[in-house]
């Protein structure tokens, strides 16, 4: 079979194995147009220049058949080094199985005729150079590369972390191993806050500890959040930069709650408790999302005197209410009080009467004395005089039984507001 | 701690309460008390100072406006001693000078006790009649004449006394200026009656049938009429009355005629017959006594339809012109018991005030009549009815005495103290007006 014909075949098991994925219709455009052109040149035996479209094709839309068409053509024209490197830029697709095997046959088949260095890093995902950084990243870490034998030199970087250097001697036909470790670029970053305690996390969600906080982190942009209970999130942007000490310093505001809590109990249970007339449940209860503001609050039950009160919820604090509901069938008459009042003010009253006509009568008798009038005189006022003790004893007896029982006891809460 | 303050607020409301009306209540019974009789009480005394308690003293009368503040009080005194015939070894007219101010006794003029027996001729006087007599006798200033009646002589004897209480010159007898004849008298049987009108003291006595008068004054020697003759038989003293125009009435009873009176002009001149004053008892009248008031003459005396029934004492009003001002009362309706010798004072607002001894000569009473005649509210008993004047000890049979005394009333009369050594005396009841009544009629 000539070489044109193998050619034709390879490139057709290309073409067989398909097109690129979904990508943008103009980059999905301009790289179906690389490959062909990339396929054209490979067709007419310009080898190079088909890597060079098909290499344009695959970075318009990475496509695991185009870089396995970039590995084979390497291949071909023995260019084993950059073969291999591209089996194993291939073999990081997400392959089937048999394309998996396959393609490894066709990179370890290159094995014997180039040094391959396997790299790790730790952390992973640091581009890899290998000798001059200006040559580009030959891969990220964890991967295998091959490279010219000789005294070669392995460089990984990544975005936070110091460079990392490592030396290799490659020999061909063997596989060396290099594991590199890279060490963080770290900035000072001190948290306060007014009021202290506050916890202080990476809006990335990562704890990073309470206020007053000293702490290293990795340079770079930092938003952090410092929240604490009863004060609204405070969240603030700092750059880490490295070697130097940033402070930020947060002034903690209150938070606005939107609600309040009620909790009501007392002496009945199963009261029903209602906020503005409407109900809200039965004691013992606590309404956690009570609507703040001034309200009227009434417990009531059977067979209890209810009680009523005005409240004042307010935002974010807690209004406890304790009530106690008298059972009005166990009081005495409240009347009793005004009855003996009643009569004690009508005798003192009459008194009063009898005693004014007493005093008319005692001017008649001044002005012209008599038996008659003075008799009159002292009737009336002995009459006076009794109506008064009498309406004074009245008065006084209801006193005294009035302090020995003391108010008719009526339902009543107590609220207490916790701040 | 809320229901100890509710506990607290409840009882200061309550205690507030029944202060205030306590206080209302006090207020009312001590302001409306009737007072007017809480007044401290009349003044009692002792008239004579003389007495070694073998003597009966009575029969006290009295005359004020003697100048100086001055009152004078003449009184019969009786020893207890008896001659064979049962009577009195001595019987003296007495005298005694008092303060108007206090009513203690004064001395008399010089050389003389605090009561001093005015006759010096050792006769035996029965009851006095004292009057203010502001005449010059002799060249000298008398201010009131005593009259008594002489029993051993039968005779009415007089004489003056001037301010300082001491007796002027020598006594003398109305028979040395009467031109009756065979004159004889009672036990009682003068009186004498200053009338400012004719400035003569007006002498009225009677011999048990006769009513005869005399005005004795400084200008001339007075002239004996007779008033009333051949009457039944006179009991009491003919007693007058001059009002302040000089109309007098003079007024006595008679066995079985009731109390008969006349009436004088300002002259001293009768204005016709004698005539009955209307009292309702005719039987036994006696112990009359006549006072002038502003527009009114007041009889009064006691009696009884026989001689042995109940003595009441009666009172009756007349204008000056004799006309009867309503009936003839009875001072005291409410008494059964005996009364006997009424005097009667005319009292500022012509109040009545009448003194008798009852009931049974237990006491000396006293009451107030308007000039309706109804009884007036007193300040003593506190009511209309009678009220006591002595001092509550044994009252003695005997005439009283009222008059005024500048701005009070007094009432002379006999009693026996138990404990005084000086046996029985003259007792003085006085009191202000104000004390004695108070609104108008």
């Amino acid at each position: 079979m000539s070489v044109r014909r193998v050619v034709r075949i390879a490139l057709l098991s290309i073409c067989v194995l398909g097109t690129p994925s979904v990508v943008h219709a103009d980059q999905a455009s301009e790289a179906e147009l690389q490959f062909e052109l990339g396929t054209e040149l490979y067709k007419q035996g310009h080898y190079a220049e088909a890597i060079e479209r098909f290499i344009a094709s695959d970075r318009l839309v990475p496509n695991a058949n185009v870089v396995l068409n970039i590995a084979k053509t390497f291949a071909f024209i023995k260019r084993p080094l950059d073969a291999y490197n591209w089996y194993e830029t291939y073999l990081g697709f997400n392959l089937s199985s048999e394309q998996r095997r396959t393609g490894e046959a066709e990179r370890d088949a290159l094995t014997h005729e180039v040094s391959v260095v396997e790299v790790s890093t730790e952390p992973t995902g640091a581009d890899l150079f290998i000798d001059r950084a200006d040559l580009g990243a030959v891969c990220k870490s964890p991967c295998r590369v091959a490279v010219e034998a000789g005294d070669r030199r392995v460089l990984a970087r990544r975005d936070g972390y110091r460079e990392a250097t490592s030396p290799v001697i490659a020999v061909r036909g063997q596989k060396e191993s290099a594991a590199l470790v890279l060490v963080p670029i770290l900035g000072h970053l001190s948290v306060t806050s007014r009021p202290p305690g506050a916890l202080v996390h990476a809006e990335s969600g990562q704890d990073l500890g309470v206020t007053p906080l000293e702490l290293d982190l990795p340079v770079g942009p930092l938003r952090v959040v410092v929240s604490l209970a009863g004060f609204g999130n405070e969240t603030r942007s700092v750059d880490i930069n490295d070697g130097t000490r940033s402070v930020l310093d947060v002034n903690l505001e209150r938070s606005r709650a939107t609600s309040a809590v009620l909790s009501v109990k007392g002496n009945t249970a199963h009261a029903a408790v209602l906020l503005d007339g409407q109900s809200v449940g039965f004691a013992p209860l606590t309404v956690p999302n009570a609507p703040p503001g001034p309200h009227t609050l009434k417990i009531e039950a059977p067979n209890r005197e209810p009680w009523a009160s005005p409240v004042l919820l307010e935002f974010g604090a807690a209004t406890r209410v304790d009530y106690d509901l008298i059972d009005p069938r166990t009081r005495h008459w409240p009347g009793w009080r005004w009855v003996g009042y009643g009569v004690g003010a009508a005798l003192l009253a009459a008194g009063g009467v009898t005693g004014a006509i007493a005093v008319g009568e005692k001017q008649s008798f001044d002005t012209e004395p008599t038996s008659a009038k003075k008799a009159m005189v002292e009737t009336k006022n002995h009459v006076a005089d009794a109506l008064f003790a009498a309406g004074i004893v009245a008065v006084g007896v209801t006193l005294t039984w009035d302090l020995l029982t003391g108010p008719a006891p009526a339902s009543s809460g107590k609220v207490t507001v916790a701040r | 701690m809320s229901s100890l303050k509710q506990r607290a607020r409840h009882l200061a409301s309550r205690v507030g309460c029944t202060v205030g009306l306590g206080l209302f209540a006090s207020a009312c019974s001590w302001v409306n008390a009737i007072n007017v009789c809480e007044h401290v009480g009349p003044a009692q005394s002792r008239v004579n100072e003389r007495g070694d308690g073998n003597e009966y003293i009575n029969h006290p009368r009295a005359a004020s406006d003697l100048g100086n503040g001055r009152v004078l009080v003449a009184f019969n005194a009786q020893s207890l001693d008896l001659d064979a015939n049962g009577a009195p070894t001595t019987s003296d007219v007495r005298l005694t000078l008092l303060d108007a101010a206090t009513g203690t006794p004064i001395t008399l003029c010089d050389g003389m006790s605090l009561d001093e027996t005015l006759e010096d001729s050792g006769g035996y006087a029965a009851v006095a009649s004292v009057a203010p007599a502001p005449l010059t006798i002799g060249g000298n200033a008398a201010a009131a004449l005593v009259a008594w009646t002489d029993l051993h002589t039968q005779r009415i004897m007089m004489r003056f006394v001037d301010v300082g209480g001491c007796p002027m010159e020598q006594e003398f007898a109305a028979r040395e200026f009467s031109t009756v004849a065979g004159q004889t008298v009672a036990d009682f049987a003068a009186s004498v009656t200053w009338s400012p009108v004719n400035n003569a003291v007006l002498l009225t006595w009677t011999d048990q049938r006769d009513i005869f008068e005399a005005w004795i004054s400084a200008a001339e020697p007075p002239q004996v009429l007779t008033l009333a003759s051949g009457q039944t038989a006179v009991q009491s003293i003919p007693v007058s009355a001059v009002a302040s125009d000089g109309r007098t009435l003079v007024a006595w009873s008679e066995d079985g005629r009731g109390v008969q009176g006349e009436l004088l002009d300002a002259q001293g001149n009768a204005t016709g017959t004698p005539f009955d004053l209307g009292f309702a008892a005719k039987g036994s009248m006696a112990h009359v006594a006549v006072i002038a008031g502003p527009d009114r003459f007041a009889v009064t005396a006691d009696g009884s339809d026989t001689p042995t029934s109940t003595t009441f004492t009666y009172v009756r009003e007349f204008s000056l012109s004799g006309v009867p001002l309503g009936a003839t009362r009875r001072v005291d309706d409410s008494d059964a018991n005996n009364e006997e010798f009424p005097v009667v004072a005319y009292l500022p607002d012509q109040t009545l005030m009448a003194s008798w001894k009852g009931p049974n000569s237990t006491a000396t009473s006293a009451r107030l009549f308007k000039v309706d005649g109804t009884p007036r509210f007193n300040t003593v008993s506190c009511d209309e009815q009678q009220f006591r004047l002595d001092a509550a000890h044994p009252i003695l049979p005997g005439m009283e005495s009222a008059l005024l005394v500048g701005g009070s009333v007094w009432v002379f009369y006999s009693g026996q103290p138990p404990s005084d050594p000086r046996g029985s005396g003259v007792g003085l009841w006085r009191l202000p007006f104000d004390k004695l009544y108070t609104g108008t009629q």
